[in-house]
């Protein structure tokens, strides 16, 4: 299907922010009319962060995100129908219904995970650069991670190992500014996440996370020289959470200080609009492009919701199981 | 008394115990601002320093705690959710439950390590762990697991006042039920002391935590059949009310034991095994587990539900049992 | 005209049932879409569930006092 501005990468950017900003907003609005099960914590605020970084990956490095996971597969490219029908819990979804919101993740698409054990993606990074390492390829993996995960040890392992082994990784500390309602600042000790690479020896680059082509300048220095078989690089988007740890609590779990209207003045995809109007590209664009991403949101949310519930012997795929076929009185009363 | 959920009952054991004992304190993630209830004013009360927000480090602040505990403080660490117990799993295997040991009797750990059993709610798989049965087969450690909010306070501030380091696991599917707490009442249950939910002759189920209330509808729908269910509540897992289990099978001569977790390597499993070893001349019939099968939890409800223990699965169990002995 | 069944949402993860407190609409009144319908008690929240459809309430599922658990029906809206 061609879309409005396909093959520039100009257009491709403010397309995928906006898909992700609709995507989650259609989300949240059926959530709350009780049509998404389990919780949906969404990325809104933060989507320069996933697609500048996005936009410097190949489609086929490799990526690991975390519960926070609707913004990173869309990022990356990823089809939208797919990942609706996921928060439905259908069949047809990304992971035929198994995971829903907190785990959206696409392996077509480059995924290795969005995994919701917050700092449980940082060794995996690890591992697939070895890997690519290992079979000779120049592919690359990134670790997109929070504030919150890099108290977590396993982040901690996973950079240290592909420093010390120079692996072709890239980690992106999401700094959204909270850990569920805990700032930033009651839970990590030094002014910045990315200070921390002096300890590995590898390059920490601080970037406007609210500004996509900083975003993605940043991480595409950083995937050069990990191809270039320089090792990794911890770069630290400075960013900001429009919504809550999770959307539809009853009641608002984060304390927002006196910066958060500053934050609200400097949405990403606004400034980045801004840009692309200042540098010539006209507003009819920018509408339809946003007008389409709607389009796409609504046609994923359609297929959806005409998708089928996965059937009941599905919960036992994908997993070894000394006690297949399924046992007589869980099949009996299911 | 009064009545107070299950929640509710984690509050107030937690509030007395800090009132009473000021080496208690608490710390987690995400505690001050009370995300589940159990902390309601906690901070004006104890002040910040007896009251932590921790770093997301599991690892990090459940191993401090132990650390704590052995320079004599009395720490409540707060993992909100068992599976994330897992990322801390080196400290309570390595460190909380062996020093004690190693050092030869040196070291003393007093502290409590709380978590809810997440399931049932299409959180997915790596949110839904119910995993105490893991940590039954790791010695020096103590269990409790409750059904209902009066066990719940009682049992915690037996926790809180042990010398050994205790696992509570809440189970979120009782956090809104209410019980009658006594007022103005030092409510304390030892460890180790099992509870007959309800008294019958035919069968015993024995069942963990939240699944005694799916036992107990179960008993009902049992009792309009015929046949009458004697439901055993451990409460505590580890120290394990062996002689109460034992005495009810001596009874009634058959024995379910049902369990949310998994089913293999379960506390069902070692119940039933601990049945078989001790009344095998008492029994009647098999000893039969009603559990969650061997696979992951999926986020689609339409495939989780079914796989929890339900009042039809265990009436259908005791019928089984039941029914060998006298046929219709 | 069709029916819409509204069902009850879930607010944060723990939550798996809801007490209705109070209905804020009675039967045969109009509702539009995003007001307040019925006032939800979970854990450690009270929450007002706004109507997710603009209609007519056509009946009322849930009685107040009542426990529902998470996506069951709490009413009818005629839209």
């Amino acid at each position: 299907m061609s879309k409005i501005g396909d093959n520039d990468p100009k257009l491709e950017k403010y397309r995928r922010m906006q898909r992700i900003r609709q995507f989650e907003a259609k989300a949240e609005a059926i959530h709350a009319q009780g049509e998404i099960p389990g919780a949906l914590h969404t990325y809104a605020g933060m989507e320069a962060s996933g697609v500048g970084a996005c936009m410097a990956l190949r489609d086929d490095d490799y990526m690991v995100g975390n519960h926070r996971s609707h913004g990173h597969p869309i990022a990356k490219g990823a089809e939208l129908r797919p990942l609706m029908a996921e928060l439905l819990g259908k069949k047809t979804g990304v992971c035929q219904g198994k995971g829903g919101s907190m785990h959206l993740s696409d392996f077509s698409m480059g995924s290795l995970g969005e995994t919701s054990i917050v700092g449980s993606g940082g060794p995996v990074v690890a591992g697939a650069a070895l890997g690519a390492k290992l079979q000779g390829s120049d592919r690359v993996a990134l670790c997109f991670f929070g504030d919150g995960a890099s108290s977590e040890g396993a982040i901690h392992e996973g950079m240290n190992l592909a420093a010390v082994w120079k692996l072709p990784a890239i980690f992106v500390c999401e700094n959204n500014r909270f850990g569920m309602s805990t700032p930033t600042s009651d839970a990590v000790a030094g002014e910045n996440v990315a200070d921390r690479a002096h300890g590995y020896g590898i390059p920490g680059v601080i970037v406007d996370g609210q500004d996509v082509d900083a975003v993605e300048e940043a991480v595409r220095e950083a995937v050069d020289r990990a191809r270039a078989g320089k090792g990794p690089t911890l770069i630290e988007t400075k960013t900001y959470r429009y919504g809550d740890h999770a959307v539809n609590m009853g009641r608002e779990l984060t304390p927002r200080g006196p910066e958060h209207e500053d934050w609200l003045k400097r949405d990403p995809i606004v400034l980045y609009r801004e840009r692309l109007v200042e540098s010539g590209i006209d507003e009819a664009t920018l509408d339809a492009i946003e007008k389409e991403a709607g389009e796409a949101v609504e046609d994923a949310l359609k297929f959806a919701r005409e998708s089928e519930y996965p059937e009941f012997a599905e919960a036992f795929d994908h997993v070894y199981s000394e006690r297949l076929p399924i046992p007589e009185d869980v099949q009996a009363h299911a | 008394m009064a009545r107070a959920t299950f929640l509710d009952a984690i509050r107030q054991a937690q509030q007395e115990e800090m009132e009473r004992d000021e080496r208690v304190f608490l710390m987690g993630e995400d505690v001050r601002c009370n995300v589940f209830g159990t902390t309601t004013n906690f901070v004006d009360m104890f002040g910040d320093e007896r009251v932590r927000d921790t770093p997301i480090s599991e690892n990090g602040f459940v191993g401090a705690a132990g650390g704590a505990a052995m320079v004599g403080m009395r720490p409540i660490a707060d993992v909100t959710i068992s599976s994330f117990l897992y990322p801390a799993m080196d400290q309570i295997c390595s460190i909380i439950a062996k020093s004690r040991y190693i050092y030869g009797g040196q070291a003393k750990l007093p502290l409590v390590i709380r978590s809810c059993l997440f399931y049932g709610n299409s959180n997915a798989a790596q949110h839904s762990d119910r995993p105490y049965s893991m940590f039954m087969n790791m010695p020096g450690l103590k269990i409790i697991a409750p059904s209902n909010a009066y066990d719940m306070k009682g049992l915690l501030k037996a926790a809180i006042r042990d010398d050994d380091p205790v696992l509570s696991f809440e189970d979120s599917t009782c956090w809104m039920a209410k019980s009658d707490i006594p007022e103005g009442e030092d409510l304390v249950i030892p460890l180790g002391k099992g509870d007959i939910k309800r008294e019958g002759r035919d069968v015993t189920i024995i069942a963990i935590a939240g699944a005694v209330n799916t036992a107990l509808k179960a008993a009902k729908e049992l009792e309009s059949e015929g046949i009458s269910a004697e439901i055993v509540d451990p409460r505590t897992l580890v120290p394990l009310d062996k002689e109460l289990i034992l005495q009810s099978v001596r009874k009634t001569g058959r024995a379910i034991c049902v369990d949310v977790a998994h089913q293999t390597c379960s506390a069902a499993s070692e119940i039933s095994a601990i049945i078989v070893e001790n009344e095998f001349e008492s029994l009647k019939g098999p000893v039969l587990r009603v559990t969650t099968p061997d696979t992951h939890l999926p986020f689609s409800p339409h495939i989780e539900k079914p796989l929890y223990p339900t009042v039809e699965r265990i009436v259908a169990a005791a019928k089984k049992v039941v029914g060998q002995r006298q046929p219709a | 005209m069709a029916d819409h069944t509204v069902v009850l949402p879930q607010f944060g993860m723990g939550m798996k049932d809801g007490e209705i407190v109070k209905w804020l609409k009675a039967v045969g009144d109009s509702v539009t879409e995003g007001e307040p319908l019925v006032e939800v008690e979970a854990a450690k929240t009270e929450v007002e569930v706004p109507s997710p459809v603009t209609g007519t309430l056509k009946q009322i599922v849930a009685e107040e006092g009542s426990t529902v658990d998470v996506r069951e029906a709490i009413a009818i809206i005629e839209v």
